[in-house]
Formats: structure tokens, C-alpha cells, sequence
């Protein structure tokens, strides 16, 4: 099937460029790694939504990035019956743009001259409209981060006073499991499912995206975080610390870094950036049991 | 698979040395294989043009090692690499 063709009526006609009506005269700016967002062009309703949906992230900047919101008719796409339906967006990417396509929106992000998003959809407000948005944004920010010489990781983030950690791997791997028992003790859960690892100068730091896993959204903490390590979880008895090699560690990075790792047009530049991070950053495996001791292992204090 | 296949490799993949290993990127799946160094070159060699014999002859030329042994991890990596859809046979 054809790029579109399972969301939109007539997707030959997918905008060419980053214009039509905008829903409203509103913006919002959001603060978030790779930004700040600026979202423009969104109704009073969409914007008071993702207002509350973004909290304390949402405060008048400087954007380097901006996204148009545009409006679409209904009858631009297709009305899907989504019970018992899995959902997956459509994207369709070329060395300068990425064409997003799912229910009731598509969406565009240019890469040059500089990183810009637009998006039509004929949704006004609701959970589908906040939805509908963050699925978009993710991408997005994903592009950002790339751009900005990071990566968006699925990953647990946990930090203390002097630092953060990311331990990353699949669902199943312990990313909610391995967070739960760091906040019993005491630390700091920025994302317990996806977190942006991004460069300050030659700062490497992470930061908590407002992009809730399993643990559910917990306000503030949005600050960055130098970041101490990168560790992929693993299955095991005890706690323990072993040497991940190099290729190996940006071969396990590379399918935690969502979205862009499918680009063919990216992929050479995300290996480049894993590697580059590899070799800056304490990486290795880390197995871990229920005692939450695995703070010794990674010689930290418990 | 035999010595005088010729081998492509898949559309969707991407390549990159990391070090002394090779790291093999599938799109499709955003997958990724690592290999070791004799694995990176063979995956390197190949180039849609070269059979299976053109590799060893490359590889027993870079590598010191028999040409018995060398055929029997290159055939178990071609294997391998096979079954993962990151090669294919063709004519050349």
C-alpha cells in the first residue's frame, strides 16, 4: 500500500509544503531538550490542552523550532474502525523531510535549511487532539535531537545529586522495574520509558521528556542532568557490572533510538552519535535484582 | 549457497565499522547485528560482483589463517547472514 493510503482519502494531494489555514491565532512555546518548541497556529482549545498537558515545560522563549498546526476537513481521511486495530503510523522519509501520516492528522517535519514541523488535522480538541499531537512530537523531537548532535532513547532515567543514569532496553527489559526501586531509594525517576540524551558544549546530559511510561507522569525534575553512564539491562541473578563493547553498545543503542533509526537517510549519522557517546561515557550491562543494590555495583551511593 | 555464489547485500541494510567490529543495521526492523572483525570484512567484500571463492580468495590474502578453517567460518557466517536476511544469492 501506497505511502498515506490507509489514513488519508486522496494521499496524492499530501501538502507539499508547510501551508493552508491555521486552526487559530494561538502559540505555545515548550521548553523541551532540542528546543525550545515554539507551536503555532492552534485554536484557543488545543492550545489551553496542550497547555496542561506540558505544565510547567510551557513558558515564553527563544524557539529554535516551530511547528504550524493547520486545519483539515474531515473528509481528508479515512474513517477507520480502530477496534481490536493496531495502530501505526505511516512515514515516508526522503534526505530533506519526513512525511507522517495516522488517524485523523498528517504531519510534515523539514530538515533544511533548518528543522520546522507542520501538521493538518481536523481534530479540535479532546484526548484525541492531545494524542494525535504527541505522537507527532516525539518524532519530531527525535529529528531535533539528531540534529542536535543527540538522541532520544527508550530508556529508564535516574538520577541523584551528582548525576544521572540511563539504562535502556526493550520493553520487558526492567526499565519500570529498575526505576521503581531506584525511587524507593531515594532517587530521582526522570522518564521510566523514554528520556533525551543531548550535549551542552562538552557536556553530555540527559533530560526527562514529558512522554510518561509505566510509572505514570510525575511533575517537575525537567531540569538536565549531566549524565554518569549508559547501561543496558539484563536479565540475571545478584547485581552486577559488565564491559559492553563498542560495536555491541551501539548496536543495542541503535534499537532503543526510536524513529530515526529507521531512516535510511539518518542512520549512518545515529551510528555516528552512539559512537561518539560510547566513547565519552561509561557504558556497559547491568544485571539487577530486587534488593535495589545495584547502586554498588554501579559504584554509587546507596 | 555454495563457493560459486555471488552475494547482494539486502536493500535495507546499512553498514558501519565500530572498531574491530562491524555493526550491520537492518531498516526494516531497526535491528542491528554486530560482527566481529573477520565477519565486518566479509560483510564488507561483499559487493554483488564477487563469489563466494572471490571472498575467501580476499580474506585468506588479509588473514592468517588456513584455507580450510577460513572456508568453514565464512560459509557459517554466510549462513547466518542468510537467515537474517541480510544477504542475498544473485548472478552478479
Amino acid at each position: 500500500m501506497s505511502f498515506a493510503a490507509r489514513f488519508l482519502t486522496l494521499p496524492d494531494l499530501f501538502p507539499a509544503r508547510p501551508a493552508g489555514s491555521p486552526c487559530g491565532e494561538h502559540s505555545l512555546d515548550v521548553a523541551l531538550a532540542g528546543g525550545p518548541y515554539r507551536i503555532q497556529g492552534l485554536s484557543a482549545r488545543q492550545h489551553a490542552e496542550l497547555a496542561e498537558r506540558y505544565g510547567e515545560l510551557c513558558r515564553p522563549s527563544v524557539a529554535r523550532v516551530e511547528i504550524d498546526v493547520f486545519a483539515a476537513g474531515e473528509s481528508d481521511f479515512v474513517d477507520i474502525d480502530t477496534r481490536g486495530w493496531r495502530y501505526e503510523l505511516d512515514l515516508d522519509q526522503a534526505p530533506d523531510r519526513i512525511r507522517i501520516a495516522g488517524l485523523r492528522f498528517m504531519a510534515w517535519i523539514g530538515l533544511e535549511p533548518r528543522l520546522r514541523g507542520a501538521l493538518w488535522t481536523c481534530v479540535e480538541g479532546g484526548a484525541r487532539w492531545t494524542e494525535l499531537f504527541e505522537n507527532y512530537f516525539r518524532i519530531l523531537v527525535s529529528y531535533r535531537l539528531l540534529a542536535a548532535g543527540g538522541v532520544l532513547l527508550h530508556s529508564a532515567g535516574v538520577a541523584d545529586a551528582d548525576g544521572a543514569w540511563v539504562f535502556f532496553g526493550h520493553s520487558g527489559a526492567g526499565k519500570t522495574t529498575i526505576s521503581r526501586l531506584s525511587r524507593e531509594r531515594g532517587r530521582d525517576v526522570l522518564s521510566d520509558d523514554i528520556n533525551a540524551v543531548h550535549r551542552d558544549g562538552d557536556r553530555i546530559l540527559v533530560s526527562k521528556m514529558p512522554f510518561a511510561g509505566d510509572l505514570g507522569r510525575v511533575p517537575g525534575g525537567f531540569e538536565p542532568r549531566p549524565l554518569r553512564g549508559i547501561y543496558r539491562l539484563e536479565k540475571g541473578e545478584g547485581n552486577r557490572v559488565a564491559p559492553l563493547p563498542t560495536g555491541r553498545a551501539v548496536a543495542a543503542l541503535l534499537s532503543c533510538a526510536p524513529f530515526v533509526n529507521q531512516d535510511p537517510h539518518r542512520v549512518e549519522e545515529l551510528t555516528g552519535r552512539l559512537e561518539g557517546l560510547v566513547s565519552e561515557l561509561p557504558v556497559g550491562t547491568l544485571a539487577f535484582d530486587l534488593t535495589g543494590d545495584f547502586w554498588t555495583a554501579l559504584g554509587g551511593t546507596c | 549457497m555454495d563457493l560459486d555464489t555471488v552475494l547482494h547485500r539486502a536493500p535495507d541494510t546499512r553498514y558501519r565499522r565500530v572498531r574491530d567490529e562491524g555493526v550491520v543495521i537492518r531498516q526494516s526492523t531497526a535491528e542491528a547485528l554486530v560482527l566481529n572483525d573477520l565477519g565486518a570484512r566479509l560483510f564488507e567484500l561483499i559487493d554483488g560482483r564477487t563469489s563466494v571463492t572471490g571472498l575467501l580468495d580476499r580474506l585468506e590474502a588479509e588473514y592468517e589463517v588456513e584455507r580450510p578453517v577460513l572456508q568453514a567460518d565464512v560459509m557459517e557466517y554466510i549462513a547466518e547472514l542468510d537467515a537474517l536476511g541480510l544477504v542475498t544469492a544473485g548472478n552478479g
